[in-house]
């Protein structure tokens, strides 16, 4: 039954790009995302295009996993290119169909927008296609530390998310076990108005949400049986640490970063000429 | 007639991945008022297996009769099944979720549609046979001990009046006189309502006392059928998966071998040990 669903997106392979600290990848996320807003300039999306291909090409990530995450936000995505085609007025009009009619920056606009979001997409995708959700909390934990000064409780976020992203496949499998069990008393959890339905819950949410308590108990029991008191001087097994080609990865990505810029600025090829 | 034929039944859990079939063609047949127990080391099956009987999982191959019945006949009333055949969890006391004990155990009577007084009634009757006290009739389920809690739980099955009861590791997790007490009181059930009965368990020594007739699982496959004291007489094929019988059975065993005249009958009890042995003596 729920044993199909399948949380976070991590893809195994061995890859350069698997294998990259995750305060890297973020950091080339973060900064692959604002380059797509730089500029508005045809060279722009090339590079972002062909720097794309590259990292999935390197990462080893089927190219179907990749755009999986586009399903997401198609509608989305049809709603908005939609609106702008229409309501933005601007320019020489192109194609009237009865009172609708479609602009020239309406159409580049509403381009621009597709393929912004598209890669936008994409470029996160890849990161949590290629991170593990721990890595992935790690690296934020790492990135997030200077806001310790302010007080910002970084590493009980942190603590927080890698217990949480640890307990979804455990709850699942109780989720699972306790339909089981309720279904063997006869109850139904498909037939009836809506009402019938919500109420035919009780029965999941009420020992889910018990057994969830009493697992939160026992780890707090655990860990601090285990000494645990929060992220004050407390050492990791596996520490991060730049390798050499995590330094070659951040050359690599501030080329790229420099070669978007200037390319949009200098060679300011648009769609059309505005 | 409630007797459960089982015939060349698989199940993987992957469909794309046949091999790791974790139900490999098993076959038999339980007659009406069987007690039956199901052993096999963790893994072997077990738990995947009985969920086929109330038609929880759906074998990828083979057929499941019930009453002479196929229960993958199309529009085969599965809702229907399950109250006939009453399928105990692992750790049931974590099925729990009315505000009353009596209420939890309602739950199964008022899903078959029964009145509120009838399934009251029926509550009260089951509570009964697993010796829950009228005191604790009002109390919050979860107030109770495991044991209690555990007891109640199965009481939500009986409820059902199923004319198959079937227990998974009814007895984990329990202290030694916990198990004792808690597997006479299902035989006793058994003896006294005529129900079908089958007891999963990994632990030969807890099931071998109770039941007359033993199924044994072995990765995915039924090994062996036959009565307790037929299989426990393969004590080395049964060492070799990894399920051993009880000790006395291999002390006298032992004896024998020393040349103690204890007789070619496998003992399973204490009791039946010490016969023999004094026999042995005399």
């Amino acid at each position: 039954m729920i044993r199909d669903i399948t949380i976070g997106q991590y893809y195994k392979a061995k890859s350069v790009i698997h294998k990259l600290d995750p305060r890297l990848k973020l950091v080339c996320t973060l900064l692959f995302l604002i380059s797509l807003f730089l500029t508005r300039s045809v060279m722009t999306y090339l590079l972002a295009t062909l720097w794309l291909i590259i990292v999935i090409k390197t990462s080893k990530v089927p190219f179907r996993f990749v755009i999986r995450g586009l399903k997401a936000i198609v509608i989305l995505l049809l709603v908005t290119a939609l609106l702008n085609l229409f309501m933005l007025k601007g320019g020489d009009v192109i194609v009237r169909i009865g009172k609708l009619t479609i602009t020239e920056s309406g159409l580049a606009t509403t381009i621009y927008l597709a393929i912004r979001l598209i890669y936008l997409i994409i470029g996160s995708s890849l990161m949590t296609l290629t991170t593990t959700p721990t890595a992935l909390t790690d690296g934020i934990e790492a990135l997030l530390g200077p806001l310790k000064r302010i007080h910002v409780p970084v590493h009980e976020i942190a603590m927080m998310m890698s217990i949480a992203l640890r307990f979804i496949p455990i709850l699942l499998e109780e989720t699972d076990k306790i339909m089981k069990a309720q279904l063997a008393r006869g109850a139904d959890f498909e037939n009836g108005n809506i009402f019938h339905r919500v109420k035919g819950m009780v029965p999941i949410l009420v020992p889910l949400f018990v057994s969830a308590f009493r697992r939160a108990n026992d780890l707090a029991l655990a860990m601090e049986a285990r000494c645990y008191h929060g992220g004050d001087g407390r050492t990791r097994m596996k520490p991060l640490h730049y390798q050499k080609r995590d330094y070659i990865a951040y050359a690599v990505m501030g080329l790229y970063m420099v070669l978007s810029f200037c390319g949009g600025r200098w060679l300011p090829l648009h769609f059309w000429v505005f | 007639m409630s007797t459960i034929e089982l015939s060349h039944v698989s199940y993987s859990y992957d469909k794309d991945h046949p091999e790791d079939t974790t139900i490999e063609d098993v076959s038999f047949t339980v007659e009406q008022g069987e007690l039956v127990g199901l052993i096999g080391q963790t893994g072997s099956g077990k738990s995947t297996l009985i969920q086929h009987l109330n038609g929880l999982l759906k074998a990828t191959e083979g057929d499941i009769r019930y009453g002479g019945t196929s229960i993958y006949t199309p529009k085969y009333d599965l809702q229907g099944l399950r109250f006939e055949v009453g399928l105990v969890f692992q750790y049931p006391e974590y099925q729990l979720f009315e505000t009353s004990v009596i209420a939890d155990v309602s739950y199964g009577p008022k899903n078959q549609g029964c009145s509120p007084e009838e399934a009251r009634e029926r509550a009260i009757e089951a509570l009964g046979l697993v010796g829950i006290g009228e005191d604790l009739f009002e109390k919050s389920p979860f107030d109770l001990s495991g044991g209690q809690k555990r007891r109640v739980a199965i009481a939500g099955v009986l409820a059902m009046h199923p004319h198959v009861l079937i227990l998974d590791e009814p007895a984990a997790g329990l202290d030694p006189e916990g198990r004792e007490e808690f597997l006479s009181q299902i035989r006793q059930i058994h003896d006294r309502t005529g129900m079908t009965v089958i007891l999963v368990s990994h632990s030969m020594e807890d099931v071998a006392r109770f039941v007359d007739r033993l199924l044994v699982m072995n990765r995915g496959k039924l090994l062996m059928d036959g009565t307790p004291r037929e299989i426990f007489s393969k004590t080395e094929e049964m060492n070799q998966i990894g399920l051993f019988v009880p000790q006395v059975t291999y002390l006298v065993q032992e004896l024998a071998k020393q040349g103690m005249p204890v007789g070619d009958q496998t003992v399973l009890t204490v009791e039946e040990a010490a016969e023999a042995i004094a026999r042995a003596l005399k």
